[in-house]
Formats: C-alpha cells, structure tokens, sequence
C-alpha cells in the first residue's frame, strides 16, 4: 500500500509539472518563421553576467543594447513597408560553457529570437555557435578569438560568424612591437593552461627565433596559481627582459605584485587576457603602470561611428573596455544591418546577408573571410596612468615606454 | 495480480516497474504534442534523471557519499564525442562504449578508494574527480584545454535525442527498481546502515559496494555522453567541472535518497523548478537551491517524497486508529 | 634542486596551513566536515574589504573588528543548526554546510559582482631577502600567522581549562556533559573560532592575492588534505601537514612542469589516503597495539 502511495506522489508531482511545463512554454511553441506586422524582432545571447568572466557581461550587453537602441532610433527594422522594433534578449550563463547551449537553444526556442549574438572567449561561445548551425539560426559574435573559434568547428561553421582578432597578431605584433625598444631579445613566457595560454605560448615560442628573438624560459601554470616566485627568480637568472603573459586576472595580480617585490624589471611587459579590462588597472594601481597589452586597434575613424565612440570613450574611459563596448556593437549591427538588408527573418536569409557584408563598422571594414571571421586590427595598448593608449602601430596618441615603470619600486 | 498488490519486495517491484512503463508510454506518446521548447526542456530534465538515479544507487541506497560523478560525466563526454570525431561511430554504439568506460573507471576509484570509510571516502572522491579535470588539461590525445567537437551532422535531431534521453531515464530508473526492490538493495542498505556488521554477517561490503558502484558509473558516463550531445563542443574544465557533483547531489537529496523515485522528484524541483523558472536570475536561484538543501536536510531528513510518505502514512495510520 | 623552489613552497605552505586550522579543529573536536570553510574564507576577505572602506584602515588592523563578528554570525549556525544534525551522522552536518557554502558563495555574488578584488596595502609589493633568495614579506608574514596561530591553538588546548573542556567534549561528549561541561557551547564556541581563523586567512589571501565570491571552493580540498596529512585535531600536525604539502607541490612542479603543480597535489592527496590504512597498520604493528581503538580525539 504505502510503495503505491510513494509511485502515486511521484506521477502526481511529474504530472503537474508537465502541465506546468505545457502551460508556461506554451507560447514557444515552433520557431516563428516571421513576424506580423510591428512583431518585435528579437535577438538574443547567452553573456557572462556573474562568474569568473563577469566584468565583461555589462560591456557586451552595453554595446548589443547601444546597437538595438540605434536601430530602434531610426525606426527600427522596415520589412515590406513595416516596421518593427528590436529587442534584446539576454540570458546570464555564469561564465559556465555547460550552460550557454542550453540558454543558447532557450534563446530560439522558447523565446525565438531572430538572430544569436556572442559571448566572450571560445569557451562561451562555441557552444552558442553550434546551436546556431544546428538550428539554423545566424549568429554574430566577437571578443573571441578567431583561429580558436573556427577550430571549434573543424568542419566549417554555417550560420555562426566571428568578429576579432587572429591569434596571429598576439605574435606579430608583440615582436614588431619589442623591435622598437633597445633589448637583449631575451624573452619570459609566463601561459597558464587554459586553452588560449596553451596556444598562445606556443605561437610565442615557436615564432620567437624567427624574429631574432631567444625564450629563456617558460612558465606554465593551471589557472588559478598564487606562487610565482620560482619562476620570476628563475626568469630574472635567465637575464629576461621581455615579458609575454597570457594568464587570467587573479594570477596576473598575484604575478605582477611578486615581479615587483622580487624586483624583477622587464623592459617590456605583455600581459594578454590579464589586462584586457580596465579592471587590471583598477586593483593594481601604479603596479600596472607601463604594462603592455594586445587588443584592438583605436576604433575606426569613420564619419558615422564618431559620435558614437566619443560616447563610448567618454564613459568607459580610453581603455580595453571602450574597444570591447564598439565590438560587441560592431557585432550587433552586422546582425541586424542583414536582417533589413535581406527583409526577412528566415535563417538562411539573413545569414546570406551577412555573407555579404561589405561595410564600414566601428570594429573596421567588416567583410567575412571563407572561414566566416572577419580579422580586426590589432595594436599594443600601454597603459598610461588610468588610460590604454595604443603605442602600435603608432596612432600619435603616445609612444612606447621602457622599462615597465609600474614594477620598479 | 496477486503479485502485484500484496506488500512485499515482488510484488513492489513490479508495481514501481508497471508504473515506470506507464509514465514511459506517456512521455513517448506526448512527445508529438509538445513544443520544441518543451521537448528541449524534458531532453535534459530526462537526462538528470538518468544521472541523479545513477547517484543515488551509490550515495542514497549504498551510503557512500561520493563527490565524483562530475568525472563519470567527463568520462562519458569525452568517450562520445570521441569516437563520433575521431571515427564517426554510430551513436547507439558510442554510447554503449561510453557505459563500459563508466564502469571502468568506475572499478578503478572503487579499488583505490573502497577501503576509505565516511569522510575519507567523500574527501578522496573529491580529490579523483578534480585530478581527473586536471589531468584531461594535460592530455593531448583528448584536445587538452582546446577539447574536442563532435561533427554538427553526427548529432541527432532533437526529437531523437529525447527519445535516447527517455532511454537513459528509463534504464536508470529500471536498474534503481531492480536494484532497491531486491536482495541487492537489502545487502546495499544494510552495509550503509552498519558496514562491519553487515561484514561479520557474511555480506562482502566491498563486492556488494563495488556493483552499486559500477551501476552508477556505467549509468553516469550514459547520461554524461547524452549531455555532451547535446552540447556538440566539450573541454576539460566544463565537463569534469565539480558543477555536476554539486546539481546531481542536491537534486537527489532535495528528493529523497534511497528511493526509486525521489531522484525524480528532485531533478523537477530544482531543475523545472527553479532552474528554468528563474534563468534569468541564476544568482537566486542558486542562492535558493542552497537554502532548500539546509532546509530540508534540517527538516526533511528523507527528502520531499520522503516527508510525503510519512506523511501519508501518519495520516492513513491516524485513520485506522480512529476508525479502531 | 634549488633553495628558491624550497622556501616558495614552505611559504606557500604556510598558507595551506592557515587553511587546514580551522577545518582541523572543528573535525577534530567535532567530527564535522565543514565544506562551508572556504565560503568562510572568503566572506572573511570581503568583510575586511567593506570595513576598509568604510575606515581605511590596514587590512590586518580591520581584522579587529572582522574576526569577531564573523565568529558571532558563525556561534548560532553551529548551535542551532549543525549540532542538531551531528547526532544523525557524518552525512546531515556535511550536507548542510554544502548547503551553507552554495548559499554563501551566491550571497556573495549578488551583494559583490563577480569581479576580483584585493585588500589595498601598500606591503603587498614589498621584498625582502631570506636565506639569499629574494621573497615577498607578506608571504613571510603568511608563514608566521601560521606558526602563530598553531602555537596559539596548541597552548591553548594544553594549558588553559578551556582546551581541557574542548579536549573532554570531543573524546567523549557524553560523559563531559555529565561533568558539568556544557558541550552544545562548547561546540558553537570552536566553530566560531574555526571561523575567526577563516577570516584571518580570508585577510591574508585578500592582501597577499585576489578573490572573488567563489574562490572559496578552491581552498577546501587543500585544507582537507592538509588535514589528512597532518593527523585530524593535531595542531602541530596540521602546520606540518601544510608545510609538507606546499613542498610537494613547489617541489613536483618543478619536477613535471608548472602545468602539473594542481595534479601533483591530488594526486598525492590519493597516495597518502590510500597508503593511510597500510600505514596505520605498520604503526600498530611497530608499537604492538591493537589496532581497534585508536586515539581520535583532539592531540594538541
């Protein structure tokens, strides 16, 4: 009697829930094929609002909702004479790749949104972009690699394109940029093991010979490591003077409060990923003085886009930030630019649109490559006080400064 | 049908088992009606069920309390995933192969770590399953940090996955009937109840702990395989990452440990309802799961379908002494 | 091998040592495995870090005011919710101090933003030179608390009347309920001292590295390991503990290769509680004793 009565409780618990379940998702039901007329567009992206990556979450959806809001502003998307207005869909994935497909496939499913934006690192935006080919919707991201990406599809991606830098440039430019300084060519690579630190590192140590350069020692750690002072005293015996750090921000605090502490003073200090925030700047204080990163060129200098980076730099600051903000806009545009262009929401539409893009966006002249990315210029950014100036190629905002001043006591 | 009414381990096997078909035949039969929301939604939840019953053959019915599952999902992932890249199996046959590897491992901790009582065991699943994330970083052979996607045109539409997820739950809950309802699960609870007593009366705790082991592994690696399908791109950090032990736990416990269908209960309660009510507050809703774990390990010491229980059993023995 | 790889992983254990303290004395005085620790830890750091904005005062001064509220917040969970559940086993307090950490480290989250923080001081860059190595003098400073806080714990609980009473309520809480000794107190006063020792090492780790509201689940299976290794409730076993361990780790990296700095760790962790049993045996053997009873009281 009482085993039935505990099968009973459990079919009665399910079958309210299912009802439940059929009740609120109701309005999901299939993807909508097209809006009637004045519908809402939806667009809409899986970004790390809390977790590990969260200081990146206000900046993305800054820059998606500042692209919405133009496109509302100027009446929002006209499809056979009528015109229908943008929404943002946003879903917190808690810097967690095991949640972005799930909220990904939440996003065209229950919500059906139109087109898919990106999140931050491959991690958290492979997944979304896989949703986007299996289920034929386009997506737009950025603030993600582009040689990482398109390896998270070794087939070739379909419907999901990229807005960034090739992990390329982390060499090239960083070498060019060692050129300028009066060094010994002796190089520190200080990569932790997530998978950008493992490919970067590798880029760095096999390219660096080619360049006249010589790495005199390698350090890799996992991802949240506190204790560097082996490797800083074992890179100061081997006579470094430059730099090259691709770690996640804890370590890079813990790592560049030790290299002033042991006094070790590169000339050139790379910190990649680590001070691609503002947040860098913000906990280090003077520490960052002088420190070198590698991100996106100055936004581009286009009549149409200069109201809005003026905006943009005026309330995140002349920094990473500000560049992050202008490329999750760029994305964003392209986005809904080929959703007017093709005047439809049809998947296949839209994304032929976006293959033809062939126009000037605050991230640079964005036209996709066969691999569906589109390579952004890169530059060294230094920091200056509170301020990321690009140093090169030279933008006649600032010059190079050796050593690194922040890390001399 | 005297079989099927009496009180007894028979005849509430088959109850539970005539029960389950029911349910089955329904999830299957509705599954046209459904929006492809809603057959997303029930994919996963299904899954859960599969991982979460896994788990409690272990740590509800057995008592080992085990931190591990995280790595019998990873286990299971990578297996998959895998084999559809590296040699485009068919899936029935990367999934079987992802239930061997389960049970593999699953013999490996259980030789290392079956000797451990209480906190020891816990603490050394624990440290298997982050040595396990940690290792597969390092591991070149399985992509290291880059991880490793499987071929979008290999993956199964969503409707078949949810018939392969139904699978899974349905397995999973098979083997916890047959398992509770048995001999085995009287030997398994007998050795959580008093280990050396169960020894000195001639049960083998560690053969009898080590099968229970094998079935959770094996079901875990199933669902963790079926997981990773879903996804189509898997890495290190997320498919070993300790998230999995803490969601299956909770749900299990919020449930009702040790029983055939308090898993259920849980995976519905915490994932339909909260997790997918309040995604867009996930900071509440973990802030919740938090509060109605120490509310009902505090209160509610049999989980939810074990409070419903004792609950109608208070009530119907409150009947019968009224009526007599 | 170098000194230098010797003496970071003998600093680094210092750290490790703090961590295992307070798991160590409240597993050893009440068997509770407190998976909540690391939450504790944290909450410790983002304390100082309001109180410091509120006063401006040096990180370790702030901890003045941040280790006794943090042991007054933490005296009622045990009294009210955890000691109740430790007569139902070793599963119910576990369980319920996952729940606490889940509820913590989400709290955190939402009050904070997930972005890492350090505790402002102007020592955190400083160097000093020790042993002809150049190290950083907080990370001295971390050994020292250390050391500090296991002679602390060790005199108290062998010379004061109160460690008797702890020592008496762990080995036989029954009996010392009988003797006058009110046990439930007892209980709820080591938790908030294991606490206030969690704020300590959520200070150092504030000043001395970074957090943010879920760096806490990374510090638990170091403490436990430190734990295991240096024998539960023994004070001077747990600094050695975390000594040996930040050794091993310095050490095996070395060895293997940074990537394998977190591996070497659990891995060894698995050795030593695999090799437990065995090693226990042998001792029983060497000494002649039956291995039945065995000591698992507190030793100071």
């Amino acid at each position: 009697m009482h085993k039935s009565t505990k099968l009973l409780a459990a079919l009665g618990v399910t079958a309210l829930a299912l009802a439940g379940c059929q009740a609120g998702g109701g309005g999901g039901g299939d993807a909508t094929e097209g809006p009637s007329t004045g519908d809402a567009i939806k667009i809409g992206a899986s970004i790390p609002l809390t977790g590990g990556l969260a200081s990146f979450g206000p900046i993305i959806e800054a820059g998606y909702q500042a692209a919405v809001d133009d496109v509302n502003a100027d009446g929002g998307i006209v499809i056979d004479g009528v015109s229908h207005p943008v929404e943002l869909v946003l879903l917190d994935n808690e810097t967690d790749p095991n949640k972005v497909a799930d909220q990904a496939r939440t996003l065209v499913l229950n919500d059906g949104v139109a087109g898919l934006l990106g999140s931050v690192t491959p991690g958290l935006t492979i997944p979304a972009s896989n949703v986007a080919d299996l289920e034929g919707v386009p997506m737009v991201s950025s603030l993600t690699p582009n040689f990482a990406w398109a390896g998270g599809n070794p087939d070739g991606w379909q419907y999901a394109w990229n807005l960034f830098m090739d992990e390329q440039q982390f060499s090239d430019i960083v070498f060019a940029t060692a050129d300028l300084a009066d060094t010994n060519k002796k190089v520190v690579i200080f990569a932790d093991t997530e998978e950008d630190g493992v490919a970067t590192g590798g880029l760095w140590e096999a390219e660096a010979p080619g360049k006249g350069y010589e790495v005199v020692y390698r350090a890799d750690n996992p991802a949240g490591t506190t204790d560097f002072t082996a490797d800083i005293n074992a890179a100061k015996a081997a006579g470094a003077e430059i730099l090259l750090g691709i770690l996640i921000p804890p370590d890079a605090f813990a790592l560049w409060e030790q290299m002033k502490a042991l006094e070790f003073v590169p000339d050139l200090a790379f910190c990649l990923k680590c001070s691609s925030s503002a947040a860098f700047q913000a906990v280090l204080g003077d520490t960052a003085e002088a420190t070198s990163n590698v991100y996106l060129a100055n936004p581009s200098d286009a009549p149409e886009w200069a109201d809005l980076t003026a905006k943009v730099i005026g309330e995140y600051g002349q920094n990473v930030d500000a560049s992050s903000v202008l490329a999750a806009y760029s994305a964003a545009r392209v986005l809904l630019d080929a959703i007017a262009t093709a005047g439809t929401t049809d998947g296949a539409a839209v994304n032929d649109a976006i293959a033809a893009t062939d126009k000037e966006y605050p991230i640079g002249h964005v036209k996709f490559r066969a691999d569906h990315s589109f390579p952004a210029d890169a530059a060294t950014l230094q920091w200056f006080g509170n301020a990321q100036l690009q140093v090169f190629p030279a933008d006649g905002e600032a010059q190079l400064v050796t050593p690194v001043v922040g890390l001399q006591q | 049908m005297k079989r099927l009414f009496d009180a007894g381990v028979a005849p509430a096997r088959n109850r539970s088992l005539i029960g389950l078909a029911i349910g089955l035949v329904i999830l299957i039969a509705v599954q046209g009606a459904l929006g492809r929301y809603q057959v997303s939604v029930l994919t996963t939840l299904l899954l859960y069920v599969c991982v979460v019953s896994a788990w409690n053959l272990i740590g509800g019915v057995a008592g080992q309390f085990s931190l591990a599952p995280s790595a019998f999902v990873g286990v299971g992932s990578y297996t998959v995933v895998m084999l559809l890249r590296g040699l485009e199996t068919p899936v029935w046959l990367a999934l079987a192969l992802a239930v061997v590897a389960g049970a593999l491992f699953a013999a490996i901790l259980g030789l290392i770590l079956f000797r451990l009582r209480g906190f020891y065991f816990t603490i050394g699943t624990l440290a298997v399953a982050l040595a396990a994330m940690t290792w597969m970083t390092t591991w070149e052979f399985t992509g290291g940090t880059r991880g490793i996607s499987a071929p979008l045109a290999l993956i199964p539409d969503s409707k078949t996955l949810y018939l392969w997820a139904l699978a899974a739950a349905g397995i999973a809950l098979v083997a916890s009937i047959l398992v509770i309802h048995s001999s085995l699960g009287l030997r398994l609870r007998s050795v959580r109840d008093g280990e050396d007593i169960a020894d000195s009366l001639g049960i083998s705790p560690f053969s009898t702990k080590m099968v229970a082991m094998l079935l959770s592994g094996a079901l875990t690696a199933l669902g963790g395989g079926l997981f990773a399908l879903q996804k189509a791109s898997i890495e290190p950090f997320s498919a070993f990452s300790l998230d999995w032990s803490i969601t299956i736990i909770v749900m299990a416990i919020i449930g009702g440990l040790g029983t055939v269908w308090g898993p259920v209960i849980g995976v519905v309660v915490i994932y339909y309802g909260i997790t997918v009510q309040l995604q867009s507050l996930p900071a509440v809703s973990a802030l919740l799961s938090g509060l109605i774990l120490v509310l009902v390990i505090r209160f509610l010491p049999g989980g939810i379908l074990g409070t419903v229980v004792a609950g109608v059993r208070a009530l119907a023995s409150r009947r019968t002494r009224r009526a007599g | 091998m170098d000194l230098g790889v010797v003496i970071a992983g003998l600093l680094t254990g210092g750290l490790y040592a703090i961590i295992g303290l307070g798991l160590s004395l409240v597993f050893g005085v009440m068997r509770l495995v407190n998976l909540a620790h690391g939450e504790l830890i944290v909450v410790g750091a983002y304390a100082a870090s309001l109180v410091i904005s509120w006063l401006g005062i040096d990180p370790f001064l702030s901890l003045v005011l941040v280790v006794p509220v943090l042991a007054a917040l933490a005296y009622p969970v045990q009294r009210y919710l955890l000691t109740g559940l430790l007569r139902r086993g070793l599963e119910p307090p576990l369980v319920a101090t996952f729940g606490l950490s889940l509820i913590i480290s989400a709290g955190l989250t939402a009050l904070a933003g997930g972005d890492p923080r350090k505790l402002p001081s102007t020592y955190s860059t400083a160097g000093m030179n020790l042993l002809g190595q150049q190290v950083r003098v907080i990370d001295v400073v971390g050994l020292a608390i250390g050391v500090a806080l296991t002679v602390i714990i060790y005199l108290v609980m062998r010379h004061t009347r109160w460690g008797a009473a702890l020592r008496a309520a762990s080995t036989d809480p029954s009996t010392a309920g009988t003797m006058g000794i009110n046990v439930n107190a007892v209980y709820a006063i080591t938790f908030a001292a294991s606490a206030g020792i969690a704020a300590i090492g959520g200070v150092f780790i504030g000043t001395a590295y970074s957090f943010t509201p879920t760096s806490g689940m990374g510090y638990i299976l170091i403490g436990f390991t430190v734990v295991v290794l240096g024998g539960t409730g023994s004070a001077w076993g747990t600094l050695i503990g975390g000594l040996v361990l930040g050794l091993v780790q310095s050490i095996g990296g070395a060895l293997l290769g940074g990537q394998y700095r977190d591996f070497v760790i659990y891995a060894f962790f698995i050795i030593v509680l695999a090799a437990k049993p065995i090693a226990e045996h042998l001792l029983d053997r060497v000494r002649s004793r039956p291995g039945a009873i065995r000591q698992t009281g507190v030793r100071a």
